[in-house]
């Protein structure tokens, strides 16, 4: 070892490393109170208390009726569904608007998940879901589900409607058939599906995943948490008749916890919650959709499966974001792929 | 007379590559290696070759990022493309010289691998940071990817972040670590806090980083020399001035040439941006990340719970390699299983790769998977030591 004058006598080099090390500890202490620099203020702090009151409107700024939305109602024989998507509840937050015709969205029971072959079980005598705007004049269900995937947070367009009549190329590749033709048939109103990796949802069980029931398994953890809607007008024609029911305008003013467990937020740590942490948890780090200059209806009227079908009330009665003690709205646009509508939700118009 | 203070001026400006003799004791020396003629074989440049692809990367990178914003990222990049005079190749360029960096780190590493050349004195250590320097390369792609805020590049950062949480890394260790990962990448999640930081990441932090390394990475090479170059042939070293570097400069400018006329030949199409709506369409993630992911999906046990423990295990079984290669010859046949498993790792890496860029979306069968991975094994390893059989009963035939 010690070769020539340069060498360094033994007692300087354990002097050398003594240095070394301690100042490796020092490091690695300081790095240690340097997280709390680095992490921003706001990460992980709520930006509203709880679920915005939001009007639902078009990208010119004009608010959507239930009749806009029922011209992009879908049956089960459609082959193609245009996509209409609202943020909901933060910016950037992309949520479904599906309509479907002739079906009843009803709240899943365990019983109606099918143990063996595919038909969804019609639950006809049941009162709608929670949220879920039915128009018993036209009979049209109109329901909002996150368009985040509960596997890995896959957005539209790789988590899509495909109404009855049109199964994804993906989804023909994991061995689903035209309905009518074997065990794993596409539902007669479709399947959300996710082209990443092939999680399917079903909008007619109010967003169930579907485990291991589909042609292959849904890797998914959840189902997809349902955005509540509400109406300003009743649905009920002894209270207000079809057509003021239908030209009435659409309120998000949740989210469902009761079908599905919500986190619809990718970005904090341990993000699975359940329960009254939900909403905190909901609402953090993002950014707050902009408010509305629409007056704030009087009354909203939205479906309750149970006891009286039909809850009513002042929005202050329902859970909603409250500045100051008063219901403030907000606005969220409602995009689409084409048509008057298109547009983006993430960077909109 | 009075004595000069000062030296002479030199205004001879060739006589810079001469070499320095005398200098003063405990002077550090850096030196450009002379070799033989067996240096100059092609496969002995594979790391020159991205060392070009890292300059050009850089210098591409410097021009794009005057234009680049991170307010509104897809439009930035459409006006990149569109409006920006010559923009579209440089940015196409950027990108085929990213792929063409990622293949030549693959085939760089695989050469060392197959040759053995991560054995000696500071090798082990060059093989270490060469390693770093792949994982560095992998990631700086990925964030480049992902500043187009592309509909695809959005979802690799959510499918990222969400890895990061409910892997081994957000399960296991303690939940700030993870919070202040995120905070490094994403900052408060906002559209231009995010961009910021990837652009940081991008632009400053893992180009740097990948920089520094290189330099001691190519500074070990330049102490150690060739693997397999006889070092004491007197008379028959050539000079690295002007040889050397004529060699490094002509196939650089090969590698830059094939690049830009592909990028004129193919120029890059912006797919769907983020938050754009399109029914039935499908991108699919770039070439280098399907593998990856492949890979992760047929572990089984789910991607983050099974494949994330699966990427870093492989990660940590090629860079402990040279302290795991116990054989005492060197050569491909005389370190069988060794090369066996490079030649597993190959074909896995492009079965992968064709499989995951094919069909990204569908989740494999366990027998399917398993029976891939088994006639792998076998058409791997079977003929390395058939190969290495006929080899030892031919040199016993000839003695």
């Amino acid at each position: 070892m010690n070769k020539g004058n340069n060498a360094v006598p033994e007692p300087e080099r354990r002097a050398f490393l003594k240095g070394a090390g301690l100042s490796v500890a020092a490091l690695l202490v300081g790095g240690l109170s340097f997280e709390r620099y680095v992490v921003p203020k706001d990460r992980g702090i709520p930006v509203m208390d709880n679920y915005p009151l939001a009007i639902l409107e078009d990208p010119q700024g004009n608010p959507i009726t239930v009749a806009d939305v029922e011209q992009y109602a879908v049956s089960s024989t459609a082959t193609s569904a245009n996509i209409l998507v609202f943020n909901y509840p933060l910016q950037d937050e992309p949520t479904f608007l599906i309509a479907i015709k002739g079906v009843k969205i009803t709240t899943p029971e365990d019983s109606i998940v099918p143990t063996s072959g595919f038909a969804p079980v019609s639950p006809s005598s049941k009162a709608p879901m929670t949220g879920v705007i039915y128009d018993p004049f036209n009979d049209i269900s109109i329901i909002a589900l996150s368009g985040i995937c509960q596997h890995l947070g896959c957005v539209p367009p790789f988590l899509d409607y495909h109404p009855g009549k049109s199964i994804p190329f993906e989804a023909q590749l994991v061995g689903y058939k035209t309905n009518g033709t074997g065990v794993f048939e596409w539902p007669t109103n479709g399947l959300i599906y996710c082209k990443c990796h092939g999680s399917q949802y079903n909008p007619v069980w109010g967003g169930s995943n579907l485990y291991n029931n589909g042609a292959a398994p849904s890797p998914a953890n959840h189902s997809l948490p349902q955005i509540m809607l509400a109406t300003n007008n009743s649905p009920d024609s002894s209270l207000d008749d079809p057509s003021t029911f239908t030209g009435s305008y659409i309120f998000a003013y949740g989210i469902n916890s009761k079908n599905a467990v919500i986190r619809t937020h990718l970005q904090y740590p341990g993000g699975q919650t359940y329960g009254p942490q939900v909403k905190k948890e909901n609402l953090t780090g993002g950014t707050a959709i902009p408010t509305s200059t629409q007056s704030i209806p009087s009354t909203i009227y939205t479906y309750k499966d149970t006891p009286s079908n039909i809850e009513t009330g002042a929005p202050s009665s329902f859970d909603v974001n409250q500045v100051n003690g008063s219901v403030v709205l907000y606005k969220t646009v409602v995009v689409s792929n084409s048509g008057p509508w298109k547009g983006n939700f993430h960077r909109l118009p | 007379m009075e004595k000069a203070e000062y030296e002479k001026n030199e205004y001879d400006l060739t006589k810079i590559m001469e070499e320095e003799k005398d200098l003063p004791e405990g002077t550090y020396k850096i030196g450009f290696r002379s070799v033989t003629t067996k240096g100059y074989r092609i496969d002995e440049w594979t790391g020159a070759w991205v060392a070009t692809a890292l300059i050009y990367q850089i210098v591409t990178g410097i021009i794009i990022f005057f234009y680049y914003s991170q307010v509104d990222p897809y439009r930035a990049t459409e006006y990149i493309i569109d409006d920006v005079p010559f923009g579209h190749i440089i940015l196409t360029s950027h990108l085929y010289m990213a792929y063409a960096m990622i293949g030549l780190v693959y085939f760089h590493m695989m050469r060392q691998w197959l040759v053995g050349s991560y054995r000696g004195k500071w090798r082990w250590l060059q093989w270490i940071l060469g390693v770093v320097l792949f994982l560095l390369t992998i990631l700086t792609a990925i964030l480049g990817y992902m500043l187009a805020n592309t509909a695809i590049a959005m979802a690799a950062l959510h499918i990222g972040l969400l890895f990061m949480q409910r892997s081994v890394l957000g399960r296991i260790l303690p939940g700030a670590f993870i919070n202040w990962l995120e905070g490094i990448l994403v900052g408060n999640y906002t559209t231009t806090a995010t961009f910021s930081h990837l652009l940081a990441l991008h632009v400053a932090v893992f180009s740097t980083l990948m920089l520094a390394i290189f330099a001691v990475h190519f500074m070990l090479f330049e102490r150690s020399g060739l693997a397999n170059d006889d070092k004491t042939e007197k008379g028959k070293m050539i000079p690295w001035y002007p040889t050397n570097l004529l060699y490094a400069v002509f196939s650089a400018i090969i590698i830059i040439g094939v690049i830009i006329i592909f990028a004129a030949a193919f120029p890059q199409k912006l797919t769907l941006g983020y938050g754009s709506l399109a029914y039935g369409t499908f991108p699919v993630p770039d070439w280098y990340i399907t593998p990856v992911y492949k890979l992760m999906d047929v572990a089984g046990y789910g991607l983050s719970t099974g494949g994330v423990p699966l990427i870093i295990g492989i990660l940590i079984f090629i860079l402990i390699i040279p302290f795991i290669d116990r054989y005492h010859k060197k050569g491909v046949l005389e370190r069988p299983w060794i090369t066996a498993f490079g030649v597993y790792l190959v074909l896995g890496l492009a079965v992968m790769t064709i499989w995951g860029y094919s069909q990204p979306g569908l989740t494999q069968t366990r027998l399917l998977t398993e029976y891939l991975w088994w006639s792998l094994t076998l058409i791997s390893f079977l003929p390395v030591y058939a190969m290495r059989f006929a080899k030892k009963d031919g040199d016993a035939n000839a003695n």
